[in-house]
Protein backbone atom coordinates (compact mmCIF):
# COMPACT_ATOMS: atom_id res chain seq x y z
CA UNK A 1 0.00 0.00 0.00
CA UNK A 2 2.53 2.60 -0.99
CA UNK A 3 -0.34 4.49 -2.67
CA UNK A 4 -0.89 6.26 0.65
CA UNK A 5 2.66 7.66 0.49
CA UNK A 6 1.96 8.93 -3.02
CA UNK A 7 -1.25 10.59 -1.85
CA UNK A 8 0.64 12.21 1.04
CA UNK A 9 3.06 13.64 -1.52
CA UNK A 10 0.14 14.76 -3.71
CA UNK A 11 -1.25 16.69 -0.74
CA UNK A 12 2.02 18.42 -0.04
CA UNK A 13 2.28 19.56 -3.69
CA UNK A 14 -1.39 20.64 -3.75
CA UNK A 15 -0.99 22.62 -0.55
CA UNK A 16 1.92 24.54 -2.09
CA UNK A 17 0.00 25.22 -5.30
CA UNK A 18 -3.19 26.36 -3.52
CA UNK A 19 -1.21 28.77 -1.34
CA UNK A 20 0.81 30.05 -4.28
CA UNK A 21 -2.41 30.99 -6.11
CA UNK A 22 -4.09 32.50 -3.05
CA UNK A 23 -6.94 30.01 -3.07
CA UNK A 24 -8.47 27.79 -0.41
CA UNK A 25 -9.92 24.62 -1.78
CA UNK A 26 -9.28 22.01 -4.44
CA UNK A 27 -12.29 20.95 -6.50
CA UNK A 28 -10.75 18.76 -9.16
CA UNK A 29 -7.47 16.93 -9.57
CA UNK A 30 -6.05 15.35 -12.67
CA UNK A 31 -3.35 12.72 -12.28
CA UNK A 32 -1.49 11.00 -15.05
CA UNK A 33 -0.34 7.53 -14.03
CA UNK A 34 1.88 5.37 -16.18
CA UNK A 35 0.54 1.95 -17.08
CA UNK A 36 3.55 0.40 -15.29
CA UNK A 37 4.03 2.97 -12.53
CA UNK A 38 3.24 0.40 -9.86
CA UNK A 39 0.35 2.50 -8.53
CA UNK A 40 -3.16 1.08 -8.80
CA UNK A 41 -5.74 3.75 -9.76
CA UNK A 42 -8.48 2.24 -7.57
CA UNK A 43 -6.17 2.21 -4.55
CA UNK A 44 -5.09 5.76 -5.32
CA UNK A 45 -8.72 6.83 -5.26
CA UNK A 46 -9.41 5.00 -2.02
CA UNK A 47 -6.30 6.39 -0.38
CA UNK A 48 -7.26 9.86 -1.58
CA UNK A 49 -10.78 9.59 -0.11
CA UNK A 50 -9.40 8.49 3.22
CA UNK A 51 -6.65 11.12 3.31
CA UNK A 52 -8.82 14.03 2.20
CA UNK A 53 -11.33 13.91 5.08
CA UNK A 54 -11.40 17.29 6.85
CA UNK A 55 -8.88 18.80 4.48
CA UNK A 56 -8.93 21.49 1.79
CA UNK A 57 -9.49 18.76 -0.80
CA UNK A 58 -12.38 16.91 0.81
CA UNK A 59 -14.99 16.09 -1.82
CA UNK A 60 -12.70 16.94 -4.72
CA UNK A 61 -13.00 14.89 -7.87
CA UNK A 62 -9.91 12.83 -8.62
CA UNK A 63 -9.46 12.00 -12.26
CA UNK A 64 -6.82 9.42 -13.15
CA UNK A 65 -5.60 9.16 -16.69
CA UNK A 66 -3.53 6.12 -17.61
CA UNK A 67 -0.47 6.84 -19.71
CA UNK A 68 0.16 3.88 -22.05
CA UNK A 69 3.61 2.35 -21.89
CA UNK A 70 6.22 2.52 -24.61
CA UNK A 71 9.36 0.39 -24.55
CA UNK A 72 12.55 0.21 -26.61
CA UNK A 73 14.35 -3.06 -27.28
CA UNK A 74 17.86 -3.14 -25.74
CA UNK A 75 19.11 -5.14 -28.70
CA UNK A 76 17.33 -4.28 -31.94
CA UNK A 77 16.32 -0.80 -30.72
CA UNK A 78 12.76 -0.86 -32.06
CA UNK A 79 10.02 0.96 -30.16
CA UNK A 80 7.00 -1.09 -29.15
CA UNK A 81 3.93 -1.23 -26.92
CA UNK A 82 4.80 -3.79 -24.23
CA UNK A 83 2.06 -6.32 -23.53
CA UNK A 84 3.18 -6.94 -19.96
CA UNK A 85 5.76 -5.80 -17.46
CA UNK A 86 8.47 -8.03 -18.91
CA UNK A 87 8.90 -5.60 -21.86
CA UNK A 88 9.85 -8.40 -24.24
CA UNK A 89 10.63 -7.23 -27.76
CA UNK A 90 8.03 -8.47 -30.27
CA UNK A 91 10.73 -8.86 -32.91
CA UNK A 92 13.65 -10.58 -31.16
CA UNK A 93 11.96 -11.68 -27.91
CA UNK A 94 14.69 -10.20 -25.77
CA UNK A 95 14.43 -7.64 -23.00
CA UNK A 96 13.51 -4.02 -23.60
CA UNK A 97 13.55 -0.99 -21.35
CA UNK A 98 10.63 1.24 -20.61
CA UNK A 99 10.66 4.73 -22.12
CA UNK A 100 7.23 5.90 -21.08
CA UNK A 101 4.63 4.53 -18.70
CA UNK A 102 6.16 4.74 -15.21
CA UNK A 103 5.25 8.34 -14.47
CA UNK A 104 3.13 9.57 -11.56
CA UNK A 105 2.27 13.14 -12.48
CA UNK A 106 -0.04 15.71 -11.00
CA UNK A 107 -1.18 17.33 -14.26
CA UNK A 108 -3.63 20.00 -13.20
CA UNK A 109 -5.85 21.31 -10.44
CA UNK A 110 -9.06 23.25 -10.28
CA UNK A 111 -8.98 25.47 -7.24
CA UNK A 112 -11.40 27.93 -5.69
CA UNK B 1 -32.24 28.86 -6.12
CA UNK B 2 -29.35 31.24 -5.90
CA UNK B 3 -26.00 29.60 -5.85
CA UNK B 4 -22.99 31.48 -4.71
CA UNK B 5 -20.65 31.72 -7.63
CA UNK B 6 -17.13 30.75 -6.82
CA UNK B 7 -14.40 31.61 -9.21
CA UNK B 8 -12.76 28.37 -10.25
CA UNK B 9 -9.25 28.54 -11.52
CA UNK B 10 -7.61 25.77 -13.46
CA UNK B 11 -3.88 25.51 -13.05
CA UNK B 12 -1.45 23.29 -14.89
CA UNK B 13 0.96 21.77 -12.41
CA UNK B 14 2.86 18.89 -14.10
CA UNK B 15 4.82 17.74 -11.07
CA UNK B 16 5.98 14.22 -10.33
CA UNK B 17 4.67 12.72 -7.10
CA UNK B 18 8.03 11.07 -6.50
CA UNK B 19 10.01 14.24 -7.24
CA UNK B 20 10.53 15.20 -3.59
CA UNK B 21 11.72 11.68 -2.74
CA UNK B 22 14.07 11.62 -5.72
CA UNK B 23 15.66 14.96 -4.84
CA UNK B 24 16.18 13.90 -1.22
CA UNK B 25 17.63 10.57 -2.38
CA UNK B 26 20.13 12.43 -4.61
CA UNK B 27 21.09 14.62 -1.67
CA UNK B 28 21.69 11.60 0.59
CA UNK B 29 23.72 9.83 -2.14
CA UNK B 30 25.93 12.86 -2.70
CA UNK B 31 26.50 13.56 0.99
CA UNK B 32 27.37 9.91 1.68
CA UNK B 33 29.90 9.89 -1.16
CA UNK B 34 31.48 13.06 0.22
CA UNK B 35 31.73 11.41 3.64
CA UNK B 36 33.29 8.28 2.13
CA UNK B 37 30.21 6.23 3.03
CA UNK B 38 29.11 3.55 0.58
CA UNK B 39 25.37 3.15 1.10
CA UNK B 40 23.89 -0.28 0.44
CA UNK B 41 20.15 -1.00 0.39
CA UNK B 42 19.20 -4.63 1.05
CA UNK B 43 15.73 -5.53 -0.23
CA UNK B 44 13.93 -8.87 -0.11
CA UNK B 45 10.97 -10.80 1.22
CA UNK B 46 10.80 -11.44 4.97
CA UNK B 47 12.98 -14.36 6.02
CA UNK B 48 15.30 -14.42 3.01
CA UNK B 49 18.37 -13.93 5.19
CA UNK B 50 19.18 -10.19 5.26
CA UNK B 51 20.09 -10.07 8.95
CA UNK B 52 22.07 -13.31 8.88
CA UNK B 53 24.02 -12.06 5.87
CA UNK B 54 24.78 -8.84 7.77
CA UNK B 55 26.08 -10.90 10.70
CA UNK B 56 28.48 -12.67 8.32
CA UNK B 57 29.51 -9.34 6.79
CA UNK B 58 30.13 -7.93 10.28
CA UNK B 59 32.43 -10.89 11.05
CA UNK B 60 34.32 -10.67 7.78
CA UNK B 61 34.67 -6.91 7.45
CA UNK B 62 36.17 -6.23 10.89
CA UNK B 63 38.90 -4.13 9.27
CA UNK B 64 36.30 -1.79 7.73
CA UNK B 65 34.19 0.62 9.74
CA UNK B 66 30.59 -0.36 9.06
CA UNK B 67 27.15 0.49 10.44
CA UNK B 68 23.73 -1.03 9.92
CA UNK B 69 20.27 0.50 9.80
CA UNK B 70 17.59 -2.14 10.46
CA UNK B 71 14.04 -1.34 9.42
CA UNK B 72 11.10 -3.36 10.64
CA UNK B 73 7.46 -2.72 11.29
CA UNK B 74 7.92 -3.77 14.93
CA UNK B 75 10.66 -4.84 17.40
CA UNK B 76 14.40 -4.20 17.68
CA UNK B 77 15.36 -7.85 17.37
CA UNK B 78 17.55 -7.24 14.33
CA UNK B 79 19.48 -4.41 15.98
CA UNK B 80 20.26 -6.67 18.93
CA UNK B 81 21.61 -9.36 16.62
CA UNK B 82 23.89 -6.92 14.80
CA UNK B 83 25.14 -5.23 17.98
CA UNK B 84 26.22 -8.62 19.33
CA UNK B 85 28.72 -8.63 16.47
CA UNK B 86 30.21 -5.38 17.75
CA UNK B 87 28.77 -3.27 14.94
CA UNK B 88 26.90 0.00 15.32
CA UNK B 89 23.22 -0.63 14.53
CA UNK B 90 20.21 1.65 14.47
CA UNK B 91 16.71 0.21 14.54
CA UNK B 92 13.88 1.94 12.71
CA UNK B 93 10.41 0.80 13.69
CA UNK B 94 8.05 1.98 11.00
CA UNK B 95 4.83 0.99 12.81
CA UNK B 96 3.02 -0.28 9.76
CA UNK B 97 4.74 1.58 6.93
CA UNK B 98 5.64 -1.03 4.31
CA UNK B 99 8.77 0.63 2.90
CA UNK B 100 11.47 3.21 3.60
CA UNK B 101 11.63 6.60 1.90
CA UNK B 102 14.52 8.99 1.40
CA UNK B 103 13.38 11.44 4.09
CA UNK B 104 13.70 8.73 6.76
CA UNK B 105 17.25 7.89 5.66
CA UNK B 106 18.18 11.57 5.46
CA UNK B 107 17.23 11.97 9.13
CA UNK B 108 18.83 8.81 10.43
CA UNK B 109 22.10 9.35 8.52
CA UNK B 110 22.73 12.46 10.63
CA UNK B 111 23.68 10.06 13.42
CA UNK B 112 26.32 8.44 11.22
CA UNK B 113 27.95 11.31 9.35
CA UNK B 114 31.37 12.50 10.43
CA UNK B 115 32.32 9.31 12.25
CA UNK B 116 34.47 7.65 9.63
CA UNK B 117 32.03 4.96 8.52
CA UNK B 118 32.96 3.43 5.17
CA UNK B 119 29.91 1.25 4.61
CA UNK B 120 26.34 1.69 5.83
CA UNK B 121 23.96 -1.19 5.16
CA UNK B 122 20.25 -0.48 5.19
CA UNK B 123 18.13 -3.52 5.88
CA UNK B 124 14.89 -2.47 4.23
CA UNK B 125 11.52 -3.77 5.35
CA UNK B 126 10.89 -7.35 4.23
CA UNK B 127 8.64 -6.82 1.22
CA UNK B 128 9.43 -7.42 -2.43
CA UNK B 129 7.08 -4.75 -3.78
CA UNK B 130 6.92 -1.31 -2.15
CA UNK B 131 10.60 -0.87 -1.14
CA UNK B 132 11.60 -1.32 -4.78
CA UNK B 133 9.55 1.74 -5.79
CA UNK B 134 11.53 4.14 -3.61
CA UNK B 135 15.07 5.37 -4.16
CA UNK B 136 16.45 6.02 -0.66
CA UNK B 137 19.79 7.42 -1.78
CA UNK B 138 21.69 4.14 -1.92
CA UNK B 139 24.75 3.59 -4.09
CA UNK B 140 24.02 -0.10 -4.44
CA UNK B 141 20.74 -1.98 -4.30
CA UNK B 142 21.13 -5.61 -3.37
CA UNK B 143 18.21 -7.98 -3.82
CA UNK B 144 18.13 -11.23 -1.85
CA UNK B 145 16.08 -14.19 -3.05
CA UNK B 146 16.27 -17.34 -0.95
CA UNK B 147 15.99 -20.86 -2.33
CA UNK B 148 12.82 -21.75 -0.31
CA UNK B 149 10.96 -18.84 -1.93
CA UNK B 150 10.83 -20.75 -5.20
CA UNK B 151 12.36 -20.40 -8.64
CA UNK B 152 9.41 -18.58 -10.23
CA UNK B 153 9.91 -15.22 -8.55
CA UNK B 154 11.78 -12.96 -11.01
CA UNK B 155 8.85 -12.56 -13.38
CA UNK B 156 6.39 -12.18 -10.51
CA UNK B 157 8.30 -9.25 -9.02
CA UNK B 158 9.96 -7.68 -12.07
CA UNK B 159 10.57 -4.24 -10.57
CA UNK B 160 12.68 -5.72 -7.76
CA UNK B 161 14.95 -7.34 -10.35
CA UNK B 162 14.99 -4.36 -12.70
CA UNK B 163 16.00 -1.84 -10.06
CA UNK B 164 18.69 -3.89 -8.28
CA UNK B 165 22.40 -3.94 -9.07
CA UNK B 166 23.09 -7.26 -7.38
CA UNK B 167 21.05 -10.42 -6.91
CA UNK B 168 22.06 -12.73 -4.08
CA UNK B 169 20.52 -16.18 -4.32
CA UNK B 170 20.66 -17.07 -0.62
CA UNK B 171 20.44 -20.30 1.41
CA UNK B 172 22.17 -22.08 -1.46
CA UNK B 173 22.95 -24.91 1.01
CA UNK B 174 19.25 -25.90 0.78
CA UNK B 175 19.47 -26.50 -2.95
CA UNK B 176 20.09 -30.23 -2.48
CA UNK B 177 16.84 -30.65 -0.51
CA UNK B 178 14.44 -28.79 -2.79
CA UNK B 179 13.27 -28.90 -6.36
CA UNK B 180 14.71 -25.67 -7.64
CA UNK B 181 15.81 -24.65 -11.10
CA UNK B 182 18.59 -22.17 -10.39
CA UNK B 183 19.35 -21.65 -14.08
CA UNK B 184 15.77 -20.53 -14.61
CA UNK B 185 16.15 -17.88 -11.90
CA UNK B 186 19.42 -16.61 -13.36
CA UNK B 187 18.04 -16.54 -16.88
CA UNK B 188 14.82 -14.76 -15.92
CA UNK B 189 16.66 -12.27 -13.72
CA UNK B 190 19.06 -11.44 -16.56
CA UNK B 191 16.20 -11.13 -19.04
CA UNK B 192 14.66 -8.47 -16.79
CA UNK B 193 17.96 -6.76 -16.06
CA UNK B 194 20.96 -7.68 -18.25
CA UNK B 195 23.27 -5.67 -15.93
CA UNK B 196 22.40 -7.48 -12.69
CA UNK B 197 25.35 -9.23 -11.00
CA UNK B 198 24.41 -12.60 -9.50
CA UNK B 199 26.04 -14.34 -6.53
CA UNK B 200 25.00 -17.63 -4.97
CA UNK B 201 25.59 -17.56 -1.25
CA UNK B 202 25.02 -19.40 2.00
CA UNK B 203 25.33 -17.57 5.29
CA UNK B 204 25.39 -20.98 6.98
CA UNK B 205 28.34 -22.51 5.11
CA UNK B 206 29.92 -19.22 4.05
CA UNK B 207 29.78 -20.10 0.34
CA UNK B 208 29.94 -17.03 -1.90
CA UNK B 209 30.17 -14.46 0.91
CA UNK B 210 33.78 -13.49 0.26
CA UNK B 211 33.07 -13.05 -3.46
CA UNK B 212 30.19 -10.74 -2.61
CA UNK B 213 32.33 -8.74 -0.17
CA UNK B 214 35.02 -8.33 -2.85
CA UNK B 215 32.31 -7.03 -5.18
CA UNK B 216 31.18 -4.56 -2.49
CA UNK B 217 34.71 -3.27 -2.00
CA UNK B 218 35.25 -2.82 -5.74
CA UNK B 219 31.90 -1.09 -6.11
CA UNK B 220 32.83 1.28 -3.26
CA UNK B 221 36.15 2.05 -4.92
CA UNK B 222 34.43 2.83 -8.23
CA UNK B 223 31.85 4.98 -6.46
CA UNK B 224 34.43 7.04 -4.56
CA UNK B 225 36.79 7.62 -7.50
Amino acid sequence: MHELSLIRELFSIMEEEVKKHGKERVKRIKLKIGEFSGAVPEYMKEAFQFYSINTFAEGAELEVEIEPAIAVCNFCKITFRPSDILFLCPRCGRSGRIEKGTELILESLEIV
Amino acid sequence: MIKKMEETKKIIVTRNLLEANRLLAEKVRKRCAEEGIFLVNLVSSPGSGKTTLLERIAERMKDEKIAVINADIETDRDRQRIEKKGVKAIQLETKGECHLEAFVIEQVMNELYGKGYRYVFIENIGNLICPTEFDIGEHLRVLLLSIPEGDDKPRKYPLAFRTSHVLLITKIDLLKFLQYDIERVEKEALSLNPEIKIFKISSLTGEGIDEFITHLKNARKRCMS
